[in-house]
C-alpha cells in the first residue's frame, strides 16, 4: 500500500513537470463577471452573452466609436429616412464573408429579419414589428417595406445581425415541426467552432463552461483596418491586433482585480466600485478610466397617489433633494448629477437648459423654497411649519394636504447589497423630506420586487431604479406616454399630458436629425417642469486595464470596452507581456501541483512517523 | 429486517420526501415577490412582447395548473427549462454536478477523515500541544467567514506566490492546447480545484475533530478498553479498533447532519473561487427568479442530503455488529 501511494505520488509529480504548450501568438484576456448563456443570437439576452457574439455579427449601419456617429458598415451607405417613404432599398458590400468562406449576402440579414417575425422573439420584435417586408433582390440588395417609418429603422432595424442562412436554414424545417417553434428555436445551442461562423473580427473557438471562451482573429474580417479619423485629429483603426481573445470568468471583483495586478487578464470588462480605485492606482502597471454611463438612477412618484399627482408636490421633493451632495458624497464624483432624464454624457441629445430645481443652495434655502412651492398652491399647511432658525432648518410637523394628514409613505430602495449606492441615496432622500415634516421611510427592498410592485401591480408611494438608455433617446416615450399606462407597461409614475405624447409621438418617427433633437429638449423640459421622476446620478463607468500590455485605449460614454477593437500591444508579439504570462501560468501548475504533492507527502510522513 | 430490505424501505422514504420537498419549493418560490421577466427589461421591449416571453415560459397559466405540469414532467424525468439559460434543467445541472460532487465530496472525505485521525490522537494524547495547536487552528478556521478565508488564500496563494489560479476549472492554456494529455488536463482540474478544497476542507475538519475528540474521550472510559489492556493488548490496537471505532457513531451523526449545514458554506466557497459548481447555479437561479432552475438545483442538494443520511445509517451498522436493521 506504502509502495502504491509512493509511486502515485511520484507519477503525479512527473507528471506535472510537463511543460505546457501555449499556443503562439499574442492573446488578449478579459475578465468577465459571468459567463456567456448562449452562443444563439435568438437567445442571447443579457451582457455576457453579448460580449461575446458581438464580435462574430456586423449590422448593415453601426455608431461609430466615441461620438456614436452613425456610419456605413456592411451597407454602402446610410439610407436618407423621412415620415412618408416607407420603402427603401439598402445595397451591401460584396467583399465580406462568413469565416467559412461563404459570402455574407442580403440574404443573410433578410433571414434574421423574417425569423424574428416569424418565431415572435420578443426582444427584436420592437426593431421589427414596424417592418411589413424585408427581401433581398439580390445577393447584394436589401429591400424594406415599412407600415410606419420609426427612427428604430435606422437605430434598430439596419443595425440587427445577421445570421448566416447557409446553416441556419436547413434547420428551420425542424424548428417549425416542434410543438412550440420558438422554443426550439432558442433552445438550439450552436457551440461547435462549425456551426459559430462569424463575419466579424473575431471567430468562436472553444467555450468551456464556466472557466473561459476563447476566440480567435478573423483573418479575412472586411473592416479590418478601417480608420475612423474625428475633428479633433484622433485617428481609430480597426484592428484586431492580437491572435486570440480569452474571456476569463470571475466571480467576484476581488478576485478580477487580483487577476488584472497579476497579469492574468488585461481588463475587467465591467464596472467595479470606487473603493478599489486606490488599490488599483498604486499599481503603475493599472490604468483607471472614470467615464460617464449611458444610464439614469432616479427616483420615480405615483402619480395616480395622492400627494404624489400633485406637481407642486414632486417640484417641493425635487427641491429638496440635493443631488450634487449624492455626487459629491454618496459618488465620491464617481459619476454625475441628474437634472435631466437624458444624461450629460449623451452630449447631442442632452438639454443643459431645463429646469433645475435646488440646484447650488444649501439645505436651508432649499427648505425654504419647498415649503413656498407648497403653500403657494393654498392645499398643504403644517400642525408646526418648518423654519430656519440661526441657521439651521427647524423641522415641520404634521403636514396636512386637503385639510388631512398625510400618511406616513414608503420610499422603495434596492437593498445596499445590490446597489450601495441608491440605498444610500435612499436613506439621504428619507433625511431631507423629513425636514418639511413629510412622514416618510425609505425601505429597502429586492429589486425583483420593486419591479413587480411598480411595473406591475402599481402599488408604491415612490421608488428608486435605474435604467441603463440607448443613445437615441425614444425612451423618452416609452418611460412617460400615456400609451404606456398598462400592467407592465414602461410609464411607471403614470404620467400624462396629451401635448407631451403628441412631441413624443413625433420623436419616434422619421425625420430630419434637427428637428427630432429640439423635439427631445422639449420633451425634457416637460419631465424637469412636471417631475414624474426625480432624476438622481448617472453612474461612472470606473474600469481598469493593464497599460503594459496594450496601448491605444480611448475613452467615450458608458467605458472603454469599444477599444478592445483598436488596442495594439505595446510589445512585439514574441515579447508581449501576455506570452510571458502564458509561461507563467504553465509554471504555476506545476508549481501548484508541486505544492500539494508536498503537503501530501509532508501529511503523510507525519502521520506515518506519529502512528510508528 | 435485513440490511437490503432497509435500504429499500429508506430508498422509499426518500422519493416520498423528495416529492414534499418538490411541493415546498414549488410553493416557496411562487410566493417570492418579484418577476422572473424583471431581468430581461429592455426599453425597447413593449409590454406586449414581454407578455410573449411570459407565455413561452407558460407564465400566463394558473399556478395549479404549472404545479401539475411540475409533477408530471418531474415523473417522465423532464425538469423543465431554464427561463435564463433557455435550455433544458437537467441538462444545465448535470453540467455543474460534477465539478461540485468533486469539491464538496472531496473536502468531506479529506475533512472527515483528517478531523476523526487528529481527534483520535489528541483524545490519546490528551493535554499535550498538538492537542492545544490542532484544537487552536481547527477552531479558528471554523469560527472564521468562509468567503474571507477563500478571499486571504487567494491573495496569498494565488496573487503573492502565484502558485494556484485565481478561479476556474479549467486554464485556456492546457484546455486549448490539442497535445495535452488527459493526465495534463486532469492536473490542471486538480491545480485548480486545491484551493477551494483547501479552504471547504479547513472550514469543515474542525467540526469533526472536535466531536472525534469528545466521543474518543468518553469511550476511552469505558470497561472493555481496561480489558483490552488487562489482556495485554498493543496500544495502537486498542486505540484504532477498540476505542476509535466505537467512537466514530457520533461522527457519522454529525457527518449526516453536516451535509446539510454545509451547503451554505459550498455556495459561497463556489463565488470566491468562481468555480463552476451548482452552488453558483442556485444563487444565480434564485437571485433571477429562475424557477425551473432553483427547484431542480435545490432538489438535487436535497437527494444529496438525503443520501449522505442514507450512507449514515449503513454506516452505523458497520461500525456497530450491535445495529441490527
Amino acid at each position: 500500500m506504502k509502495r502504491l501511494f509512493i509511486v502515485a505520488i511520484v507519477a503525479i509529480l512527473v507528471a506535472s513537470m510537463a511543460p505546457v504548450h501555449s499556443q503562439g501568438g499574442v492573446t488578449f484576456n478579459v475578465g468577465m463577471q459571468d459567463e456567456p448563456k448562449t452562443m444563439n443570437p435568438f437567445q442571447a439576452q443579457d451582457v455576457w452573452d453579448w460580449n461575446v457574439l458581438t464580435y462574430f455579427y456586423e449590422g448593415l449601419v453601426t455608431y461609430r466609436p466615441i461620438d456614436f456617429k452613425i456610419v456605413p458598415n456592411v451597407a454602402l451607405e446610410v439610407p436618407e429616412v423621412s415620415s412618408d417613404k416607407l420603402e427603401y432599398t439598402v445595397k451591401l458590400r460584396n467583399d465580406a464573408t462568413w469565416s467559412d468562406g461563404k459570402p455574407l449576402t442580403a440574404h443573410d440579414y433578410a433571414l434574421f429579419g423574417n425569423m424574428v417575425k416569424e418565431f415572435q422573439i420578443g426582444r427584436y420584435l420592437s426593431s421589427w414589428e414596424f417592418v411589413d417586408t424585408v427581401e433581398a433582390l439580390d445577393d447584394y440588395t436589401l429591400h424594406f417595406v415599412l407600415s410606419e417609418c420609426r427612427v428604430t429603422f435606422i437605430e434598430g432595424t439596419l443595425m440587427s445581425l445577421p445570421i448566416p442562412s447557409h446553416i441556419w436554414e436547413p434547420k428551420l424545417a425542424e424548428f417549425r415541426a416542434a410543438e412550440s417553434p420558438t422554443k426550439a428555436l432558442q433552445e438550439y445551442q450552436p457551440v461547435e467552432p462549425g456551426e459559430m461562423v462569424s463575419c466579424g473580427p473575431l471567430i468562436f473557438m472553444e467555450w468551456q463552461r464556466g472557466s473561459y471562451v476563447k476566440c480567435k482573429k478573423n483573418p479575412d474580417y472586411f473592416d479590418f483596418g478601417r480608420t475612423h479619423v474625428y475633428d479633433d485629429g484622433t485617428q481609430l483603426v480597426h484592428g484586431p491586433y492580437y491572435d486570440y481573445i480569452v474571456y476569463r470568468i470571475y466571480d467576484t471583483t476581488d478576485a478580477a482585480i487580483l487577476g488584472l495586478k497579476k497579469g492574468e487578464i488585461d481588463y475587467i470588462w465591467w464596472a467595479i466600485q470606487p473603493g478599489y480605485v486606490s488599490d488599483l492606482l498604486a499599481d503603475p502597471n493599472v490604468t483607471v478610466t472614470n467615464n460617464p454611463e449611458n444610464g439614469m438612477r432616479y427616483m420615480a412618484f405615483n402619480c395616480a397617489r395622492e400627494p404624489f399627482s400633485d406637481v407642486a408636490f414632486r417640484q417641493a421633493v425635487a427641491t429638496l433633494v440635493d443631488r450634487d451632495f449624492i455626487q459629491e458624497r454618496v459618488l465620491q464624483n464617481y459619476g454625475e448629477a441628474l437634472y435631466s432624464v437624458v444624461p450629460p454624457g449623451n452630449r447631442q441629445w442632452y438639454n443643459t437648459e431645463v429646469t433645475k430645481w435646488g440646484y447650488g443652495k444649501p439645505m436651508t434655502d432649499r427648505v425654504l423654497e419647498a415649503v413656498d412651492i407648497l403653500k403657494q398652491t393654498g392645499n398643504y399647511s403644517w400642525d408646526v411649519e418648518p423654519t430656519v432658525e440661526e441657521g439651521a432648518v427647524v423641522p415641520g410637523e404634521g403636514i396636512k394636504y386637503k385639510g388631512e394628514y398625510i400618511k406616513p409613505f414608503v420610499i422603495l430602495t434596492p437593498p445596499a447589497d445590490y446597489d450601495p449606492l441608491r440605498a444610500m441615496s435612499g436613506m439621504l432622500i428619507q433625511e431631507w423630506l423629513k425636514q418639511i415634516g413629510l412622514p416618510v421611510a425609505a425601505q429597502p427592498t429586492a429589486f425583483g420586487t420593486i419591479v413587480q410592485k411598480a411595473m406591475g401591480e402599481r402599488d408604491y408611494d415612490m421608488f428608486v431604479l435605474g435604467w441603463s438608455l440607448t443613445i437615441y433617446p425614444d425612451y423618452l416615450r416609452d418611460f412617460f406616454h400615456s400609451s404606456q399606462i398598462m400592467e407592465y407597461g414602461y410609464n411607471i409614475p403614470q404620467y400624462s399630458n396629451p401635448e407631451f405624447d403628441r412631441l413624443a409621438d413625433d420623436l419616434v418617427t422619421c425625420g430630419p436629425r434637427e428637428e427630432k433633437i429640439q423635439a427631445a429638449f422639449k420633451l425634457q423640459e416637460y419631465l424637469a417642469n412636471e417631475v414624474p421622476y426625480i432624476p438622481l446620478f448617472a453612474p461612472a463607468a470606473v474600469e481598469a486595464y493593464r497599460n503594459d500590455h496594450f496601448s491605444g485605449w480611448f475613452d467615450q460614454l458608458d467605458g472603454i470596452a469599444d477599444s478592445i477593437m483598436y488596442v495594439k500591444p505595446v510589445a512585439a508579439p514574441e515579447e508581449t507581456p501576455a506570452a510571458e504570462e502564458e509561461e507563467e501560468e504553465g509554471g504555476g501548475t506545476c508549481l501548484g501541483t508541486l505544492f500539494v504533492a508536498l503537503a501530501v507527502i509532508g501529511g503523510s510522513a507525519f502521520y506515518l512517523k506519529r502512528r510508528n | 429486517m435485513s440490511m437490503q430490505k432497509y435500504i429499500v424501505k429508506r430508498v422509499v422514504q426518500i422519493f416520498l420526501t423528495l416529492i414534499i420537498i418538490m411541493t415546498i419549493m414549488f410553493i416557496l418560490f411562487r410566493m417570492m415577490p418579484g418577476d422572473p421577466t424583471a431581468f430581461m427589461l429592455d426599453t425597447r421591449m413593449t409590454p406586449e412582447h414581454k407578455a410573449i416571453i411570459r407565455a413561452q415560459f407558460g407564465l400566463d397559466k394558473p399556478i395549479w395548473y404549472q404545479y401539475l405540469l411540475y409533477l408530471k414532467n418531474f415523473f417522465r424525468g423532464n425538469f423543465g427549462r431554464s427561463f435564463y439559460y433557455a435550455r433544458p434543467v437537467y441538462d444545465l445541472v448535470m453540467e455543474k454536478l460534477p465539478a461540485t460532487l468533486l469539491l464538496w465530496t472531496g473536502s468531506y472525505v479529506i475533512s472527515y477523515s483528517l478531523g476523526i485521525t487528529l481527534g483520535k490522537i489528541i483524545a490519546w494524547r490528551r493535554g499535550g500541544k498538538l492537542e492545544f495547536g490542532s484544537t487552536l487552528f481547527g477552531l479558528f478556521f471554523y469560527c472564521m467567514p468562509i468567503f474571507w478565508v477563500g478571499l486571504i488564500m487567494l491573495w496569498i496563494f494565488s496573487y503573492k506566490f502565484g502558485l494556484f489560479p485565481l478561479g476556474g476549472l479549467k486554464g485556456p492554456d492546457v484546455w486549448s492546447d490539442p497535445t495535452s494529455s488527459i493526465w495534463l488536463k486532469a492536473l490542471d482540474v486538480l491545480h485548480h480545484v486545491a484551493l477551494p478544497l483547501s479552504v471547504l476542507t479547513l472550514a469543515f475538519f474542525a467540526g469533526s475533530m472536535l466531536v472525534m475528540r469528545t466521543s474518543m474521550l468518553e469511550t476511552l472510559r469505558e470497561d472493555y478498553i481496561m480489558t483490552a489492556r488487562a489482556k495485554g493488548l498493543p496500544e495502537k490496537t486498542i486505540r484504532d479498533r477498540h476505542a476509535a471505532r466505537n467512537a466514530m457513531l457520533p461522527v457519522v451523526t454529525a457527518f449526516a447532519i453536516a451535509v446539510a449545514g454545509s451547503v451554505g458554506g459550498g455556495v459561497l466557497t463556489e463565488t470566491t473561487f468562481s468555480y463552476p459548481g451548482l452552488g453558483k447555479l442556485i444563487v444565480d437561479a434564485t437571485l433571477t427568479f429562475d424557477y425551473p432552475l432553483a427547484q431542480a438545483s435545490f432538489l438535487f442538494i436535497a437527494l444529496m442530503v438525503l443520501v449522505a443520511n442514507l450512507v449514515a445509517d449503513i454506516l452505523y451498522a458497520y461500525l456497530d455488529p450491535r445495529i441490527v436493521y
